[in-house]
């Protein structure tokens, strides 16, 4: 049975559509073992990077719009972990997804990282998604669920 | 939804010598308080506070509640005269203070949740920050707000 294994549990949310998922499995993973949820956003470069190669809008306004789609799913998070009686807090940070993530793991020390991972994604994305699974999973302080 | 559209200078305080999380929340509730019970408001938003605090980092909080007797989000605004250990993840104590009722209806979430996401979003640039910061008058904050908002 897994009582109180984790004390401290970090949820990694992107602005997508398994944020709600993601956000529910964390927020009762935290209630079953008591533990302080840590809700974080990255805003990634690389994406922005992306989005500029295909798209008429400026960098600010893509950094606007992917800022308070991750805030939004930050609240989404909070609002539901709170809901649920979980102590729950958020955070922004802005730059590579795992490094940031690994970052504030080890920062927060949290006993485990929470985060989704698509079942169906065209191939660039995959293969970025995969990178960045691995590399948070190979040098994590903590274990790793990823939510499908 | 505009920021600016929810708050106007009424609900905005400069300079307020708090002391403490509970007196400036205090002081933000008496802003928002007409039509919903003082006590109940400044109590619900405590009692979530205790959940996890609602500093967002870069000397900002934004304490929210949802409540059964708000229709639309509604907002103050607060500075304090010194910063305040508001238990941010970021240990930064905090000056800046934004206080949000939303609605607890399903069908107005997500204005709710988009009206913290684009004050979150504003706080995290440190000029908007600043501009605040100067900011002389409730006229003047608001004017910051409506600048950067578009």
């Amino acid at each position: 049975m897994e009582e109180s294994l984790y004390k401290r549990i970090l949820l990694i949310v992107e602005g997508g559509a398994l944020d709600h998922a993601v956000t529910a499995a964390a927020a009762a993973r935290a209630l079953a073992n008591k533990a302080r949820l840590f809700v974080l956003h990255v805003v990634d470069h690389m994406v922005i990077n992306r989005m500029k190669r295909v798209s008429e809008q400026s960098t600010a306004e893509i950094e606007i719009e992917l800022e308070e789609k991750g805030w939004k799913a930050l609240y989404y998070a909070e609002e539901f972990a709170k809901d649920n009686g979980v102590a729950t807090m958020i955070l922004q940070k802005s730059g590579i997804v795992e490094n940031e993530v690994l970052n504030e793991a080890a920062r927060l020390q949290v006993d485990l990282i929470i985060l989704g991972y698509p079942r169906k994604m065209p191939g660039q994305a995959r293969r970025l998604a995969q990178g960045r699974l691995e590399k948070i999973v190979e040098n994590a302080p903590c274990s790793v669920l990823v939510v499908k | 939804m505009k920021l600016t559209d929810l708050l106007s200078e009424q609900r905005i305080v400069l300079d307020v010598d708090a002391k403490s999380k509970q007196e400036i929340i205090g002081g933000l509730v008496a802003l928002v308080v007409n039509g919903h019970d003082r006590q109940t408001l400044l109590d619900a938003i405590l009692e979530r506070e205790k959940l996890g605090s609602t500093g967002i980092g870069h000397g900002v909080a934004v304490p929210h509640v949802r409540l059964d007797a708000v229709e639309t989000p509604e907002i103050a605004f607060g500075r304090t005269t010194r910063p305040l250990d508001f238990e941010a993840l970021d240990d930064e104590p905090c000056s800046l203070f934004f206080l949000i009722l939303g609605p607890t209806r399903k069908d107005a979430q997500d204005a709710y949740l988009q009206v913290m996401a684009k004050i979150s979003r504003l706080m995290r640039h440190a000029e908007i920050r600043a501009a605040l910061t100067a900011a002389s008058t409730p006229a003047d904050a608001l004017a910051v707000l409506a600048e950067n908002e578009s």
